[in-house]
This record gives structure tokens, C-alpha cells and sequence, in this order.
């Protein structure tokens, strides 16, 4: 290491080098401690993983679906913009299958947190159940005619 | 296992190395070497990126073919390296910098150890949290880098106009990276995603502090990387895998190369690269410009932005001629990779609104410029994201320090290129019909893109503690000895 440089106070320059390594060292430790650690308890509750969880409890829904191609989607679900909607999560988990937001399609994958719903869509004699998956979802595939 | 993901990575850093040292402009210090692998590294990743689109073409969800390319073009690469072993250029004796550490230097190097022990951890925390990624993140790259996986023959459904709302126009760089490491790993692990994200600020964070090394000087190398790493933004966006931190790399990685081609010295009065030299470096900085259009459509706007800087700071500085030689060398560079996006974007990908609704009449409403200034302050400085103790700190550096007057030049490029980019952001702002949703959803993630850039700006312009010690301050003008005129 080269050592040399020495600090004598006798310059401007030099005491504007203090200055510098002062600003350096608040730097180092000010920086971190007020800007991380501040935004770690204003900013940062711990969030759920809920593409895992999807994940999981759709698993045995993909098996029962085709390859490729498009499925519809049907769902009642709390007014949430952008991709909080359950509808993108789906497409998500069951890509390269395209989901749509509407029932015109062979399946539909239905997410009923009201069971009346998915009981008045059968009753309706378009779909019939395949399947039901934890906690709300269902499959249904349209009746042929 | 995702451990042979690494391979897919080490086999991009090993490719993208060899050509860039093929490519390299002037001689090869140490500095220059880890410059060289982090540009490597960035621009390895994009073609192999290119490679595995030709391969989805031509043989969709074949794992054999990707790992055929990835090792042809390996073969590239190892082709390009004897190449440039046998016209490696090598600096002359008593030129090469001498790159060993002044106690303030080792100063900053503890300080910014401090910082980095607090960021590290505070990263990898979020990450465990969203191991999918935030909104962005997996409603639009790993999405797409699903369909490639999964999709076979169709993976062409990803750009249906029924998921618009995925952005199916939007650059392949990453989702096209995590398919291709998926193939590796045989799995679709969400830690791909998360690698993916890191790997891309360790090397901005590198590329920062190595740039800074090789164009100025070792203390602000680490302060660069001190200020970087404690930016609250950089941290959570890497955790969130938003692909704003690749796009920051790719811009701070061009912008940097850029500035070394116009220096007119390098540290310790290594001299002006050649003519021929400084037109190659700016092809490398086109070059790694168009990897960032490949990353983000904000990728395009700072191509331009880029050959804009260098076009007005070169006619100020030199001449009209030059400056239309420099900006031409940046655009030759850009304009292989341009092209393939603007290629992918016509035939593959439905037309979008690349910036929404917007009423340029709006420009005029000074009450609207209030407003948005106001709201922008407020989110940069006051939400935590960006925290204006960064700005302060680091502008009271680097006006204590004082300017390097022969860097001023470069600096200015590098710091245009930053302003151009906020001020057409600024008027996308104002005009937008959406104008508080849009700043409070972007405005901390579009600062991201240039903040590491303009770090480095300030950085390179300004002297370090050791460089004010020594009495000949940089960049004065001396006198030249008189020599005997050649015979």
C-alpha cells in the first residue's frame, strides 16, 4: 500500500480533504441506518406469497386442462386493480394456456367464494363440474350440445 | 437442483468476455479486466438470449438445442479470444497505471464494506419474501419465460393480444434469460428468477466501482459503490426482479464506455486512446446501448439519448465532423441489436401504446407542472426509495473535492445522456391523463435507470481526497518540455 500522502492542516486543500472523508464516513454508516433500516419499518410488512400458494393448490387443475390453446374464467372477487387479480395469478400458474375473462370457451376455471354462483352456473345446464380445488376453485367444461 | 443454471451463466460470462476483449479498444490493465468481464458478462448474456429465441424458432422446448448453441457460440467466443491474443494490444512501459491502494482509498474500502453488510442481508430478506417476484416481475418476464418453457410449438401465445395486459410487446432479454436457464436447471424454479435479479446488481454495483477505478480513481470506485449499494430502489427492485435493474446496468455500462473512449487521459496520464481505438470504443458503447433496447422499451430511448450526448457535446467541444464520427461509431454499434427488436416487435408482437394515453397540449398548463414537479419530489425524496440524504451527501463530495477539468468533457456526455432520459420521462409525466398513478407507480423505478450513471458522472468529474493531496492537481495545464525536433 502506498502510504505516503500526508495530511498536514496547514493547506485549504487538506482540510477539505477532512471534509471529504467526513462526508464519506456519514456516508457509510448514516446512509444505511436512516435510509434502509427507516424504509425497512415505514415500508416493509412481510407479504404472502400467494403465487406459491396458487401454485400449489392448482396443481392437480393443470393435469386436467390441455396443453395449449385458451380457457375461459369466471370469478367474483374484491374490486383489486392490476395484477392483484386472481385472473392474472391464473394465467400465470396454468401458462402457455391463455386465459380469458369470459365462459366462451370448452373449459372454464371458476373461482366461487359464493357457492350459489357455481350452483346457478350448473344449474344453467351449459357446464358441467369436473373438478373442485382448495379453497373456491372449480373446472367446468361446456356441455356439448 | 438449480445448480446447473451456473453453467448456462459461466458459459454467457465466458462467451460475452472473449468477444469483448476481442472488441476491447487500447491496452489491458487490471481495472480494464474487470471491466471486460462485467461488459462480457452483460453482453454474453444478451446473445445467448438471441441464441435461444433462434432456437425456440427452430427447435421450441428442446433442451439439446439450447445447450448446442449456448456451446457454438462458446466456440464463437473461444475464436474471438485467440484472435485477440495474437493482436492484443499492450501498453507501453512506464503507461501502465499502478493500481495500488492509498490509505484514503483503503478508508473507503472499509466504509463501503460497512455498506455492504447492511445491504446484502437487507436484499436477500426481501427476496425470501417474493420468491415469484413483484407485480411487474412475474405478470410480464416470468410470465413470458414460462411460455417459452412450457409452451413447445406455441410458445408464440405469449404475444396474443388476449393477455395485453402482460405487455406482450415488451423486449425479450429476460424472459428469453430465465427460459434458457430453466432448460439448464430442468426445472422452473422461482430461484432462476431471483439469480437472474442478483446477478444483475452485483454487476452494476461492480461495473460502477470498476469504471469509476479504471477512468479516476480507487476512492471513488468505493464510494460509488457505497452510495449504490445503500440506494433503497437498487435493493428492492432487485428482489422484486423487475427488469429496471438490468436496463440501469446496461445504461451505466454503455455511458461508461463512452466516456473512456472521449477521456482524453486515464488515470495516471495513461495516454489518449488512438483514433482508430476511440471509434471501436464507441461501437462496444452502441453495442451495449442496444442491449439495453433489448431490455426495455426505455432501452430505445436512451440509444438516442446516448448518440444526442455525444453528438452536442462533441460539437461544442471539437468540431461538427467529429462529432458526426463519434455519433455514428455509437449508432453503428446499436444497430445490429436495434435491429432484431425492431424486427421481433413487427413480426412477432402486437402493436402497443408504448407510453399510454397522453395530451401533449398539456405542456403548456403551468399549473400542471407544479403539480407534477411537487409529486415528483415528493416521491423521490420523501418515499424512501430514493432518499434526498444520497443527493446531499454525495453532492457535498463532490463539490468539496473539486472537478477534474480533464474529465469534464466525458463527465458532461454521461450526465446529458442521464438528463435527456429524465426530461423526456418528465414530459410523458406531464402529459400523461394519468399523470398521479403514473408518477406514483414509475418515478422511483425510471430514477433507478440513470441514478447509477449519474453517480458516476459526479464521480468521475469530481477529484478524490488522495488526488487533492497531490500537488499538481489533474488536468492544469503544464508546460511541455521542450524536445529537440526529430531529424
Amino acid at each position: 500500500m502506498n502510504l505516503n500522502p500526508t495530511i498536514r492542516l496547514t493547506y485549504i486543500r487538506h482540510w477539505m480533504c477532512v471534509l471529504a472523508a467526513a462526508v464519506i464516513a456519514a456516508m457509510a454508516v448514516g446512509v444505511p441506518a436512516v435510509d434502509i433500516l427507516g424504509y425497512f419499518r415505514v415500508r416493509q410488512p412481510p407479504l404472502p406469497d400467494q403465487l406459491s400458494r396458487l401454485e400449489r393448490q392448482l396443481a392437480a387443475l393443470r393435469q386436467n386442462l390441455p396443453e395449449h390453446g385458451a380457457i375461459g374464467y369466471v370469478g367474483r372477487h374484491p374490486a383489486i386493480g392490476g395484477y392483484g387479480r386472481p385472473f392474472t395469478q391464473l394465467q400465470y400458474v396454468l401458462a402457455p394456456l391463455v386465459v380469458e375473462e369470459h365462459t366462451d370457451h370448452l373449459f372454464v376455471v371458476g373461482l366461487f367464494t359464493d357457492p350459489s354462483d357455481l350452483e346457478a352456473m350448473i344449474h344453467n345446464g351449459e357446464f358441467e363440474l369436473i373438478a373442485t380445488y382448495d379453497p373456491s376453485w372449480s373446472l367446468l367444461k361446456r356441455r356439448q350440445p | 437442483m438449480i445448480l446447473p443454471a451456473w453453467l448456462g451463466i459461466l458459459i454467457s460470462v465466458a462467451s460475452g468476455f472473449a468477444i469483448v476483449d476481442w472488441l476491447w479498444p487500447g491496452p489491458r490493465a487490471w481495472p480494464d479486466r474487470l471491466v471486460i468481464v462485467g461488459v462480457g458478462t452483460g453482453i454474453g448474456i444478451t446473445i445467448g438470449s438471441w441464441g435461444h429465441l433462434l432456437g425456440q424458432a427452430l427447435w421450441p422446448q428442446e433442451t439439446l438445442a439450447v445447450i448446442l448453441i449456448d456451446l457454438l457460440l462458446l466456440a464463437g467466443g473461444a475464436a474471438c479470444w485467440l484472435a485477440s491474443r495474437r493482436r492484443a494490444i499492450t501498453a507501453p512501459k512506464g503507461h501502465l497505471p499502478t493500481w495500488k491502494l492509498s490509505w484514503p482509498a483503503v478508508a473507503a474500502a472499509i466504509m463501503c464494506l460497512i455498506v455492504l453488510i447492511w445491504a446484502v442481508p437487507a436484499v436477500f430478506s426481501f427476496v425470501r419474501n417474493l420468491p415469484h417476484g413483484l407485480d411487474d416481475a412475474w405478470a410480464i418476464w416470468n410470465l413470458k419465460a414460462r411460455f417459452l418453457y412450457r409452451g413447445g410449438p406455441s410458445w408464440g401465445a405469449m404475444f396474443a393480444e388476449e393477455i395485453a395486459w402482460s405487455h406482450p410487446d415488451y423486449p425479450l432479454l429476460l424472459p428469453l434469460t430465465i427460459s434458457r436457464l430453466y432448460h439448464y436447471a430442468g426445472s422452473e424454479s422461482p430461484v432462476i428468477g431471483q439469480m437472474v435479479a442478483l446477478l444483475f446488481a452485483a454487476l452494476t454495483i461492480g461495473m460502477l466501482g470498476a469504471m469509476l477505478w479504471q477512468q479516476n480513481d480507487a476512492v471513488q470506485a468505493f464510494v460509488g459503490i457505497m452510495v449504490l449499494a445503500a440506494t433503497p430502489a437498487l435493493l428492492f427492485h432487485t428482489a422484486w426482479q423487475y427488469a429496471d435493474v438490468p436496463l440501469a446496468f446496461f445504461i451505466l455500462t454503455a455511458t461508461g464506455l463512452t466516456t473512456r473512449a472521449l477521456a482524453k487521459t486515464t488515470v495516471n496520464d495513461h495516454p489518449r486512446p488512438p483514433y482508430h481505438l476511440q471509434t471501436s470504443g464507441l461501437v462496444l458503447a452502441g453495442m451495449v446501448a442496444s442491449c439495453a433496447a433489448w431490455t426495455k422499451n426505455e432501452g430505445l430511448l436512451f440509444v438516442v439519448a446516448l448518440v444526442t450526448a455525444v453528438l452536442l457535446v462533441s460539437a461544442v467541444s471539437v468540431d461538427l465532423r467529429t462529432a458526426a464520427r463519434r455519433g455514428g461509431a455509437v449508432l453503428l454499434g446499436a444497430a445490429g441489436g436495434v435491429a432484431l427488436i425492431v424486427l421481433v416487435k413487427s413480426q412477432l408482437a402486437p402493436t402497443q401504446d408504448p407510453i399510454g394515453a397522453t395530451h401533449f397540449s398539456q405542456l403548456l398548463d403551468i399549473e400542471r407542472h407544479g403539480k407534477t414537479i411537487v409529486l415528483l419530489a415528493t416521491r423521490v425524496l420523501l418515499d424512501g426509495m430514493m432518499d434526498g440524504v444520497f443527493c446531499a451527501l454525495l453532492a457535498t463530495y463532490v463539490l468539496v473535492a473539486g472537478w477534474r477539468r480533464d474529465h469534464l468533457g466525458p463527465a458532461a456526455v454521461a450526465a446529458l445522456t442521464a438528463v435527456i432520459i429524465v426530461a423526456v420521462y418528465y414530459v410523458i409525466y406531464v402529459a400523461s391523463s394519468n399523470m398521479t398513478w403514473l408518477v406514483e407507480t414509475t418515478a422511483s423505478r425510471l430514477l433507478l435507470h440513470v441514478w447509477p450513471t449519474l453517480i458516476f458522472a459526479g464521480l468521475l468529474a469530481a477529484r478524490s481526497p488522495a488526488q487533492m493531496l497531490s500537488r499538481p492537481s489533474t488536468g492544469k495545464k503544464t508546460r511541455k518540455p521542450k524536445t529537440a525536433p526529430a531529424p
